[in-house]
């Protein structure tokens, strides 16, 4: 993870953009993926990760320094998303163009590519059928290891609520992947089926 | 059949020697856990092969644009709120004197401000009467109803009230939504 951001900057980033744009630069990727992870849409991620920077700049000195730095910016993020997935209310499905422009293309193999992009994309689609609060909680233990506590902290609920909404989570995710899995291999069977 | 506890699922979070003999004990018997298991461990596994995905490359020098706009943008409605601020003092400054200009001779202006002096003037006298008449009245009042008194307003006001308010903090810190 990133490195947190020394005193002295933090102090000067609170007023000027420019200063605070060396924050941008060195936590954008934690704080888009996270929002890439709640919203489902790159361009929106992008918009919601902008919005965090932009309140937390504006809340810099009600920062707490005794807290992670990180962890209060995906906080920010975190409730930003939870209320906008509450406004609009409908699933995005298709995510394949962006991601084709997004994923690193440090593999060479374009069979492998391909694999890890479907693999994105079904974990992806299983994520936006998740309620918000439920994805906000698989999202910050598996892609950031945050704790029972750091995530109940974060998101200003108690940690039963956090147990109960990461149980559900993966309850759910499970019983959709079977799901899935089993669609994909009645497909397949379907196909490889001999016509008479 | 009993499943495992939401506490200890499948032990992701770490548990006992004692739990996690029960929760394979378990998995052996149920097959809609042990299937929901491996399920799981498939998910888990994909996660963790996902990598943090990162936002398109102008995204540093877009968000300075979209900040100094914001920045920008504030200080426009700052100083369109002083400026309304302003023009409405300089419009009640401008009709209180045309209305003392207006009224110079008549009898209005030296009404208003007699008015003005014997409010102020009698302010002292009546906060006394105020405070006479309140320790009149409860001088009225029995001591023993004071306590009785404090103890139905407690009781039909604050109490429900503060009760409610308790429920209701506590149910979203349970992650209750709001009906």
């Amino acid at each position: 993870m990133v490195a947190e951001p020394d005193s002295a900057l933090l102090k000067h980033a609170s007023q000027d953009v420019e200063a605070f744009s060396q924050i941008v630069a060195a936590y954008q990727t934690p704080v888009f993926n996270l929002c890439y992870r709640m919203l489902g849409d790159p361009q929106e991620a992008e918009d919601a990760a902008q919005e965090t920077f932009w309140r937390a700049f504006q809340a810099l000195h009600r920062y707490d320094h005794s807290r992670s730095f990180l962890t209060w910016l995906l906080s920010i993020a975190a409730h930003y998303c939870i209320d906008q997935l509450r406004k609009r209310r409908t699933p995005v499905e298709s995510i394949q163009e962006w991601m084709d422009e997004i994923l690193p293309g440090s593999s060479p193999n374009p069979e492998t590519q391909y694999t890890q992009l479907e693999e994105s994309q079904r974990i992806q689609q299983l994520l936006m059928r998740l309620e918000p609060h439920e994805r906000a909680v698989l999202i910050l233990r598996y892609w950031y290891e945050m704790s029972e506590l750091e995530m109940a902290e974060m998101l200003s609920i108690s940690t039963s609520a956090v147990k109960s909404r990461l149980h559900r989570a993966r309850q759910k995710m499970a019983l959709l992947w079977k799901e899935q899995q089993s669609r994909y291999t009645s497909k397949e069977s379907a196909h490889e089926a001999p016509a008479y | 059949m009993k499943h495992p506890p939401i506490e200890t699922w499948f032990c992701e979070m770490g548990c006992s020697e004692v739990q996690f003999q029960d929760m394979q004990r378990h998995l052996e018997t149920c097959t809609h856990c042990r299937k929901t298991y491996l399920a799981w461990q498939e998910v888990e596994e994909e996660i963790k092969h996902l990598p943090l995905l990162a936002p398109s490359p102008t995204f540093v020098n877009r968000w300075e644009s979209y900040a100094q706009a914001q920045v920008q943008r504030s200080h426009q409605t700052l100083w369109k709120w002083v400026g309304v601020m302003v023009g409405l003092t300089l419009t009640m400054l401008v009709g209180c004197i045309a209305l003392l200009v207006f009224f110079w001779d008549s009898n209005l202006v030296a009404e208003g401000i007699a008015h003005l002096i014997r409010f102020l003037t009698r302010l002292p006298s009546t906060w006394l009467q105020i405070r006479y008449a309140a320790t009149f009245w409860l001088h009225e009042i029995p001591l023993y109803w004071l306590p009785a008194m404090g103890f139905l307003l407690y009781t039909w006001i604050i109490l429900p009230l503060s009760t409610w308010c308790y429920a209701m903090a506590k149910l979203a810190l349970q992650g209750a939504k709001n009906p």
